[in-house]
């Protein structure tokens, strides 16, 4: 099992209440589901810096993904626009292509 | 009487070979109240900074990098054929306008720093943000938003971080970052009405009411009018934001938290802020504006929303007299924050006494330090005819 999400919130639209982006790898096809584990892989091999402060951005949107899969305790990684990494935008950029946000989260 | 002199005749007299007139003008800045501190005294000498305030815009082209962006539009070159290009740009223009033609501020950091913003930022981006430097917006995501650039209070909301970050650095978290995004929505919506010259019954006092697309069905993100009422859908949920301590929603500190809910809580500086121009009345940059810019220049980093209250409260006492002063306590008032201001039956004798010194003391010394530079401008005024005549 494995089933990924992606939270966006805050930014300017800060008040905003935004449903998360869900990927449920067992509605795939075999395809995207050993692309999404490359990319889930790879996101843990090299997750973007914790976000400890405000920094210099504002109105900066967050992202959370969280990743559930069978005999592991659900990780989450969160980024900002100018925190998240190559790893991190990219399985975004995917979650967003391939996810629903009707189904609740994972 | 406290009067205000118009800032290009301030301007002319602060340079004027007669000592009597450049005193009128020094008194002048001294009894209104509008130096904001040294900054504005280098404004008024040393206005035109290296940087020119040129505008610059970059198209990301829809990729997640700005290194990859391309020149879209500069200060001189013709307009684009991308309408987002040219909103962005007019946008940059009509801020840089209201700043310097309202405030006598030479763009974000008074002294001329170049504006530059990145447009189609990212696919389906629906954001805009600041980024310490420069100005990012997205193009919405065509369900939900549209284009960022559509709306001149976003642009000019995003262009306030920056005076914010160059002023009084309100740290964004909790109470003070509230107010970092307070002033942001104020100077935003000022920049709008500015624009538009409407009066502040002819204002809508919404924050992004041209991102939305027409299918959902909400006002703007904020209203300053009504905080709270923006938005209410299934989709998007209910608009968060309360318009009086009472409600104050206490959050985490984190990104999760909103920094501690800044973009939630400022609906209580913002209700403030309409309600002390709407009882002023009349374009609401003139007085209400002048009132709280000054008091963000008073501010500093760690600056609360009672700190900020009290402020304003001095500021309208200090430039316009009493009757702007009820109106701008009052307005705090109705929000939960009861403030004294110098001169009002509350404050106590001993603490205006206090303050009255301090403020001379502080006074004193700023009149020092302008007829320091005074003599430093006349002297290099007559070395440079000199020099002319040779």
């Amino acid at each position: 099992m494995l089933c990924v999400s992606l939270l966006i919130y805050g930014g300017l639209a800060g008040g905003l209440q935004r449903p998360p982006h869900v990927v449920d790898a067992a509605q795939l096809s075999a395809r995207d589901q050993q692309q999404l584990l490359h990319l889930v892989q790879a996101l843990q091999a090299s997750p973007p810096p914790p976000v400890t402060s405000p920094g210099q951005g504002r109105d900066l949107q967050g992202y959370l993904i969280t990743i559930e899969q069978a005999g592991k305790a659900p990780e989450q990684f969160e980024a900002n626009d100018l925190t998240r990494n190559q790893a991190f935008a990219t399985l975004s950029q995917w979650i967003l292509n391939k996810g629903s946000t009707g189904g609740g989260a994972c | 009487m406290q009067c205000i002199m118009p800032p290009h005749i301030l301007e002319h007299l602060l340079s004027s070979e007669d000592s009597e007139l450049r005193q009128i003008a020094l008194n002048n800045l001294l009894t209104n109240g509008r130096l904001g501190g040294e900054r504005k005294v280098q404004s008024l000498m040393f206005a035109g900074g290296p940087g020119g305030s040129l505008r610059t815009v970059y198209n990301c082209r829809n990729l997640a990098s700005r290194s990859q962006a391309k020149v879209a539009r500069t200060e001189d070159a013709a307009a684009s054929k991308d309408p987002t290009v040219n909103q962005a740009f007019e946008g940059l223009g009509a801020t840089r306008d209201f700043y310097k033609d309202v405030f006598r501020r030479n763009s974000i950091d008074d002294r001329g720093m170049r504006l530059e913003a990145f447009v189609h930022y990212d696919k389906h981006y629906q954001n805009a943000y600041w980024d310490g430097k420069v100005m990012v917006f997205g193009d919405g995501d065509g369900k939900l938003f549209v284009d960022f650039t559509k709306s001149l209070d976003v642009i000019a909301h995003e262009l306030a971080h920056g005076v914010t970050e160059f002023t009084a650095g309100l740290e964004y978290h909790n109470e003070s970052g509230a107010l970092n995004e307070h002033i942001s929505d104020a100077m935003g919506s000022l920049v709008k009405q500015w624009s538009l010259k409407q009066t502040v019954e002819q204002a809508d006092w919404l924050i992004g009411a041209e991102i939305f697309t027409p299918s959902i069905k909400a006002d703007a993100l904020r209203s300053m009018k009504a905080p709270g009422t923006a938005y209410d859908n299934p989709l998007i949920g209910k608009d968060p934001q309360p318009d009086h301590m009472d409600r104050f929603v206490k959050l985490p500190d984190t990104q999760l938290g909103d920094w501690g809910g800044v973009h939630i809580n400022s609906g209580i500086p913002n209700k403030a802020f309409y309600l002390a121009a709407m009882a002023i009345g009349g374009h609401a940059w003139e007085a209400a504006g002048h009132i709280w810019y000054e008091a963000l220049l008073a501010s500093n980093a760690k600056t609360n929303f009672r700190q900020f209250a009290q402020t304003t409260v001095v500021k309208a006492s200090q430039l316009y007299g009493t009757d702007k002063r009820k109106a701008v306590s009052d307005a705090w008032a109705s929000v939960g924050l009861a403030v004294t201001a110098p001169g009002s039956p509350r404050a106590s004798a001993k603490g205006e006494a206090k303050e009255l010194e301090a403020a001379e003391i502080h006074l004193a010394e700023l009149t020092r330090q302008i007829e320091l530079l005074s003599d430093r401008v006349r002297d290099l005024t007559s070395e440079v005819e000199h020099s002319l005549h040779l």
